[in-house]
């Protein structure tokens, strides 16, 4: 599982934890949450997210 | 009826891309040709701003989950996202000025330290109270600028104009935010409230005076000691200017929504810009016809 960081506003989406309030399950690999899903923080869109290398 | 300007706070994603290759070189820091030394406050403003705004995102992130008012969420929602924005806005512009005037990289380290050792070392009272004390300014700063917009911007470059006029308007919306934050912990805490409004003018002041200073250098207005004394001159007053309209802040009864500069008249130009924007019109540039449009309107 892997985590991805808004470069808006440093939001981080944890793929083991998803985005449930969004409805994205706990598990979703960020190249399957929809592409109209937004930064629940910012707004910000799926694009904006970069990945944090472990 | 008109609506108040802190109702319904929207969050508008802009991307102005000045820190794209050749920035620089379509956007001068003087970009203001009504007032140029209007563009050096407000781009010293905007060195340590955007820093602040990142802390303040944090701040709001790490204590939002403790507040029981659903409307305030809501507007922490919004300040968030609108802060957010301007801070990655205003770190390009940074970048782009920073070709002018190199000294700024290390004001620019310097601001960024100054909020991540913030955020990491002091406790929950002053990051909520210097939050709210620091907006306290940024909305008075968008009141005042947009008030005197005609001196300060009727001449100027269409996307700096745009980028100022946007983040100005969007400090206003949600100018109570962080007050109301801080009053959902510490109702009672009003001294302390007032403390901080001080202690971040005090901070403001001494960030944007450095930046400031390597402007005035940058420009080269000391070889010409009464170009350099009219800048100065424009500092001081600005700066006056700013600390005269937080007198009604230190008032018990003191709202943000109340504030003379908000509640008597809603600004014309904010009101002309929303429109704008709500009829599709790019919100990335304002041309001279762009802004006589938009008025013309209001």
């Amino acid at each position: 599982m892997r985590k991805w960081r808004c470069a808006i506003c440093n939001h981080v989406y944890d793929e083991a934890e998803g985005d449930p309030d969004s409805g994205i399950a706990p598990g979703t690999k960020m190249e399957d949450v929809p592409d109209d899903w937004c930064c629940p923080d910012c707004g910000a869109e799926k694009a904006d997210f970069e990945l944090i290398e472990e | 009826m008109a609506t108040h300007p802190m109702d319904d706070i929207p969050v508008r994603r802009l991307r102005f891309k000045l820190d794209e290759d050749g920035a620089e070189e379509s956007h001068h820091p003087i970009w203001s040709r009504s007032c140029p030394d209007f563009s050096m406050i407000i781009n010293a403003l905007g060195i340590h701003v955007p820093y602040f705004e990142r802390f303040l995102v944090e701040v709001m992130r790490k204590y939002r989950g403790e507040l029981s008012d659903p409307k305030l969420e809501k507007d922490v929602h919004a300040l968030m996202g609108q802060e957010a924005f301007h801070a990655f806005n205003f770190v390009g512009w940074t970048k782009a000025m920073a070709h002018y005037y190199p000294g700024l990289t290390k004001l620019d380290d310097e601001a960024r330290e100054y909020f991540e050792h913030a955020l990491a070392t002091r406790d929950k009272k002053f990051q909520i109270g210097f939050t709210a004390g620091y907006e306290t300014f940024t909305f008075l700063g968008g009141m005042i600028v947009l008030d005197r917009y005609e001196e300060f911007m009727a001449d100027a470059d269409p996307k700096i104009r745009a980028l100022w006029v946007w983040h100005q308007v969007e400090e206003v919306e949600h100018g109570a935010v962080a007050f109301d934050f801080y009053k959902a912990f510490y109702p009672k805490a009003e001294w302390y409230r007032r403390w901080m409004v001080v202690y971040a003018f005090g901070h403001i002041l001494g960030q944007t005076f450095k930046a400031y200073a390597a402007m005035v250098r940058g420009e080269g207005y000391y070889r010409k000691p009464l170009r350099a004394l009219r800048a100065w001159r424009f500092f001081l007053s600005f700066g006056w200017d700013l600390a005269y309209a937080a007198f009604p802040v230190l008032r018990r009864k003191y709202h943000p929504r109340n504030h003379p500069k908000c509640n008597e008249e809603q600004n014309r130009v904010a009101v002309a810009w929303r429109e704008h924007i709500s009829r599709g019109a790019d919100p990335l540039s304002l041309t001279d016809g762009d802004v006589e449009q938009m008025l013309e309107r209001v």
